[in-house]
């Protein structure tokens, strides 16, 4: 029997699909968010959620706890990326794809902004009320993130962006939550790098914007 | 282990056990015997304080930078997609 014409009843006497479309309304967001930061292309992100909202509900019948259904569908949409959509991918990428040099998972140097740069960058660098300089920033941050190494990036967005536990980022990414744990403090001491590099790279001039930022 | 009031002892850290355990703290996955024992450190150190929340205004500022909405044309194709189930 196809799962289309089963009518589960759920909790309140709302039936699968009506449920199933709820979920999806309140997931909409947080799935392409997600989709967009694997795919760095809007069209592949939205072709990558459509795929994954379709084999979600032919798996819905499946799901035991549907309060679970959030680290449930990033799983399904992490899987239809990995063995699906990356092999097919034709479009380019729209983000930047600054490396950082230094990537491996295990390496356990620790970088960090704050022991790196002046206090008085970091007080005007975390003012969140400038909102011409809030923009530049969050310029950086998106390409900061952008240049992480994928496992990073992804392992990034859904515990910090999406408020996913350890466990439940491990779950979707099939991966120990230990993996999850090392994963978040690599990928955060990378990211606190690539700010850095750019802060201190090419036409950014950090001397500059800490004198900005103390008048 | 308990103190003279009874209540529970906070166990004490130094600064490289502090901020080995800083993520999981500010992530909110730690358990709670080392959620204290972190707070209870923060409010001794100044150093470790500003590292807490620096990282703690950089995830913030991570998160409005990544927060995405779905395009209407997405939006859009979902809702044909789920009505044609």
């Amino acid at each position: 029997m196809h799962l289309a014409q089963v009518t589960v009843v759920m909790r309140g006497g709302e039936d699968a699909k009506a449920h199933f479309s709820r979920a999806i309304e309140e997931t909409m967001d947080a799935l392409y968010t997600v989709a967009l930061r694997l795919t760095r292309n809007g069209a592949d992100a939205e072709d990558l959620v459509a795929e994954t909202v379709a084999k979600a509900w032919a798996a819905f019948g499946q799901l035991e706890d549907k309060e679970r259904f959030r680290p449930w569908i990033f799983r399904i949409l992490h899987n239809s990326f990995i063995s699906d959509f990356r092999k097919k991918k034709v479009r380019p990428v729209e983000e930047s794809d600054i490396r950082v040099n230094t990537c491996g998972e295990d390496d356990d140097d620790i970088f960090s902004l704050l022991e790196t740069m002046p206090h008085d960058f970091l007080v005007w660098w975390g003012n969140p009320e400038r909102e011409y300089v809030n923009k530049l920033l969050g310029d950086d941050i998106r390409k900061a993130i952008a240049s992480l190494p994928e496992a990073f990036r992804v392992t990034v967005i859904l515990v910090n962006v999406e408020g996913l536990s350890y466990d439940e980022a491990a779950e979707v990414l099939g991966v120990p939550p230990g993996t999850v744990r090392s994963r978040m403090k690599r990928g955060r001491t990378l990211l606190q790098k690539s700010l850095w590099e750019q802060a201190t790279g090419a036409g950014l001039d950090v001397s500059d914007r800490m004198k900005e930022g103390i008048e | 282990m308990t103190d003279d009031k009874g209540k529970k002892a906070v166990a004490e850290i130094d600064c490289l056990q502090a901020i080995t355990q800083l993520y999981e703290y500010l992530d909110g996955n730690i358990d709670e015997e080392s959620r204290a024992s972190v707070e209870h450190h923060l409010d001794h150190c100044r150093d470790c304080f500003s590292r807490a929340e620096f990282e703690r205004a950089l995830t913030e500022r991570i998160q409005e930078s990544q927060k995405g909405k779905a395009p209407k044309s997405l939006q859009e194709r979902l809702r044909h997609l789920i009505d044609s189930f």
